[in-house]
């Protein structure tokens, strides 16, 4: 699999989005965005904590059962994050969301708390593989708001479960195949709120490098009016065998 | 968590924590100076990282100064203590309406009617100021042990509307369960919402039970929006027909069809009473129409107008449009990027009102231009809200902030981080709002001035024998004499030093913390970095007889601007004794010079500054 990532400060004092993508060809195939809350930089530490901590548990994971790892590794993140927002006054009430994807040859297994999300485009249709856990997507669901006023709703950036807040907490887990050709892609809201479905399409059907394609995604929802920290990942199935 | 006995602005002492809300810790403290038991509300840490939060939360706090009336709890005081805001208010010896409900509901009709009556008037008062309470819930409403009802937290949930992310539980958005379905849309919120949150708390006062639950939150909010009320007269067969018809049209879910404004459900509430089996209230719409689906109602209009036919269409559509507009209080907002704000003003005209929120300075735009707009373009608002604008300025411009409401103190510091002076201070005693705080100023805000440019503050009251000391630290010279003026210290002693570093005229030292409430005769003393060599000097003796030895002399010369600069200070052995100095100056003229002879002023005569060699 090719993969390509990007990740933009945009207007805000700080960027306190974090992500991992494996840096060696023995690395695991792990894709991760995470998007931290707090002030004065506890953003940033807690997403970049609940990262790490994901990363370490799944390089060091040893058996088969791929969807108890997912859950295992953010339930891990979630009380590290948690720990560190509980010993100091400066991080109190920090988090962070979470969404990552595991790649297993054919399939994938993807995880996700918060309001990140993971799309899957096979080459016609882009499907949002996950749930997102703010207010506005629980009013769009009951169909009481449009995409669009869930984008400009006053509460748009309230979340409703997210790393680091409460004692316990655990990921939402989505298992898929996924064909040669397809494209994963994960992004903190960021992006996502700032594009149409329709236009991430055009750039995903039409753009077949993938860095040109970050590049293009960010440049078209910066365009659009959007402000804040963007980080995105896009994952290419090219057909090869995982190596284990 | 704060401590009992930590002190709070050097003027509250925390006696002990009263209880955990949503946002805030609430603490009993009292007044150090006049003894008066207060509630002060502490954010809790979670919030206190939140530049933004904070910003909104003063301001909100600032708009509740405005507010004195017998059914709301009065704020008396906001700041910040260690990063956390907080809030002062009137202590309420009493409980709350909701400890009522949980104890003795469903209440007699008229025991509720009147502890809501008390909470309309309150709502009057605040609505006439245009403040929505927007948290309208009965752990708000407190009864005192007079039985007198006191509506509390004016604003606070506006603060919530955050742009940064945050995660939400209950304490954020407000308790949900009285939400008005306008706010649970995202959608503007009038004085409306807090008439629909009113029918809700007194639903469940003659019923003992809220109209929409669940075990999730967000389920309770969607509720208000699709789920049709049960009338309480079902829940409760005692209940009058009249005072459940009044229930029912204040929770109407379509904002259009409640009542207009707290007078008018006053009313109705009254006549409910005296006339309990009375159809006024009743609601004669379907069901359908009162629904709040704003884009569905559009839809419905555009359906109509395709199917009638040609001769007909032409004569319905123009009545549609006519209806339509007539009705319609949401417009479109316009786009103000890139635009000067007095071009945006012209833009948004009667519409909209414009506030700005910041300003950056920016490679893109030229200065004076707006960078950024809330809310976005292309949505729809309510006809006279405000679009909060974020300004891209030069450095050499500012933008005049919004003083309302502080205290003198606290103006000067927030000119002062604007980049811009104080002219003059001007008491008004007339002024309605609370003693001590700002309530006129020009230039007005949002003006864009040069920097260093001169307010004028209004304050309401009468100068006080006291004021607040400013920091005037790290000041060039002028600024801190013209800012130790305006806050009304005229007994002012200058030294100036060259030990150690500093910035040349600028001042190194102040003997009296800035923030401390002293009386404004109080000596203050100044060091200023330099060696005061001016272009004029002359040079003076005097012959002074001591008494004892080391006897400390002090002599200074008054310059016109309302300070003393220390031009001798020595410990003179007994005898007669000479004390001769050369003094400086930058301007020529007579002064008088003064001889302070342990402490006490012994001597003064005219000196004359001449131009040096």
């Amino acid at each position: 699999m090719k993969f390509a990532y990007s990740t933009d400060i945009g207007k805000r004092a700080a960027n306190e989005d974090s992500l991992y993508v494996p840096q060696t060809e023995y690395a695991k195939p792990l894709f991760l965005v995470a998007d931290g809350m707090g002030g004065h930089k506890a953003g940033a530490i807690a997403s970049r904590l609940a990262a790490e901590t994901v990363a370490d548990y799944i390089q060091n994971y040893d058996s088969f059962d791929l969807e108890t790892m997912v859950k295992v590794a953010s339930a891990y993140a979630n009380a590290q994050v948690y720990k560190k927002a509980m010993s100091n006054k400066a991080l109190a009430g920090m988090g962070t969301t979470l969404s990552f994807v595991y790649i297993d040859g054919n399939r994938y297994v993807a995880a996700n708390v918060g309001d990140s999300r993971i799309y899957h485009f096979n080459g016609t249709t882009l499907t949002q593989i996950t749930k997102d856990h703010s207010y506005v997507a629980a009013l769009l669901l009951a169909g009481e708001i449009t995409a669009e006023e869930a984008n400009s709703h006053p509460n748009r950036n309230l979340i409703t479960r997210a790393i680091g807040i409460q004692p316990k907490e655990q990921a939402d887990v989505f298992e898929n195949e996924w064909r040669v050709d397809d494209i994963l892609l994960l992004c903190t809201d960021g992006l996502c709120r700032g594009l149409t479905d329709d236009e991430i399409k055009h750039v995903l059907k039409t753009t077949y490098d993938l860095d040109a394609a970050c590049e293009q995604l960010i440049h078209m929802a910066r365009r659009n009016g959007a402000s804040d920290n963007i980080t995105l990942i896009l994952v290419k199935n090219e057909g090869e065998q995982q190596n284990d | 968590m704060i401590e009992a006995g930590t002190i709070i602005k050097d003027k509250y002492e925390i006696d002990e924590m009263l209880g955990v809300g949503g946002m805030a810790n609430v603490y009993r403290a009292h007044d150090l100076n006049t003894n008066t038991v207060v509630a002060i509300k502490v954010l809790k840490d979670e919030y206190r990282n939140n530049a933004e939060f904070k910003l909104r939360f003063e301001r909100e706090a600032r708009a509740g100064l405005t507010l004195s009336h017998r059914n709301i709890v009065k704020p008396l005081d906001y700041g910040d203590f260690e990063g956390a805001k907080y809030i002062v208010f009137e202590y309420i010896d009493g409980y709350t309406l909701k400890d009522l409900i949980k104890q003795s509901a469903p209440l007699q009709p008229k025991t509720a009617i009147n502890i809501i009556q008390q909470v309309l008037f309150a709502l009057e008062h605040a609505h006439e100021k245009g403040i929505i309470h927007r948290d309208i819930k009965p752990q708000n409403v407190m009864i005192t042990s007079d039985g007198i009802v006191k509506l509390a937290d004016f604003g606070i949930a506006r603060v919530s509307a955050a742009s940064t992310k945050t995660f939400g539980g209950s304490n954020i958005m407000g308790s949900v369960h009285y939400i008005s379905p306008e706010q649970v849309r995202g959608d503007e919120v009038t004085e409306k919402s807090d008439l629909y949150s009113v029918g809700i708390m007194l639903y469940e006062m003659l019923t003992g039970t809220v109209p929409f639950d669940s075990d999730n939150q967000i389920s309770v909010a969607v509720k208000h929006l699709n789920t049709p009320i049960k009338p309480p007269m079902e829940i409760n067969p005692k209940l009058s027909t009249a005072l459940n018809d009044v229930i029912l049209k204040a929770t109407v879910k379509n904002p259009k069809f409640r009542y207009d404004s707290v007078a008018d459900l006053r009313y109705d509430l009254e006549r409910a009473l005296r006339e309990p089996t009375g159809e006024f209230a009743r609601l004669n719409i379907p069901i359908e129409e009162t629904q709040y689906k704003a884009s569905k109602v559009n839809k419905g209009v555009k359906n109509v107008a395709i199917i009638l036919s040609a001769v007909l269409a032409f004569c319905i559509v123009l009545f549609i449009i006519v209806s339509v507009t007539y009705n319609a209080k949401h417009l479109f907002v316009p786009n103000l990027i890139g635009k000067s704000y007095n071009e945006a003003v012209e833009i948004v005209g009667d519409d909209f009102k414009l506030l700005i929120v910041n300003s950056e300075e920016s490679n893109e735009y030229p200065s004076g231009s707006i960078i950024s707009q809330q809310p976005s373009w292309k949505t729809r608002a309510l006809a006279g809200s405000t679009i909060e604008v974020t300004l891209s300025l030069d450095s050499e411009m500012t933008i005049v902030p919004d003083l309302f409401g502080m205290s003198l103190l606290e103006a000067s510091n927030a000119l002062s981080n604007a980049g811009l002076l104080i002219e003059k201070v001007i008491y008004n005693a007339e002024s309605q709002i609370a003693d001590g705080k700002v309530c006129d100023q020009s230039p007005q805000i949002n003006e864009q001035v040069k920097r260093n440019s001169k307010v004028t503050i209004y304050i309401s009251g009468t100068p006080e024998e006291t004021a607040d000391m400013p920091v005037v630290m790290n000041k060039d010279f002028t600024t801190a004499i013209s800012t130790l003026n305006s806050f009304g210290f005229t007994n002012i002693r200058v030294r100036y030093t060259t030990t150690g570093n500093g910035k040349e005229g600028h001042v190194t030292y102040q003997n009296i913390s800035g923030g401390l409430n002293i009386d404004k005769s109080t000596l203050i003393e100044l060091e200023v970095y330099g060696n005061r060599i001016g272009a004029y000097a002359v040079d003076k003796a005097f012959n002074l007889s001591i008494a004892e030895k080391d006897t400390p002399v002090l002599i200074t010369v008054k310059m016109s601007e309302g300070y003393e600069v220390v031009v001798f200070e020595s410990k003179l052995p007994s005898g007669t004794q000479v004390a001769s100095f050369t003094a400086y100056s930058d301007v020529e003229g007579v002064f008088d010079c003064i001889v302070y002879v342990n402490g006490v002023e012994q001597k003064k005569e005219q000196i004359t500054f001449k131009r040096s060699q």
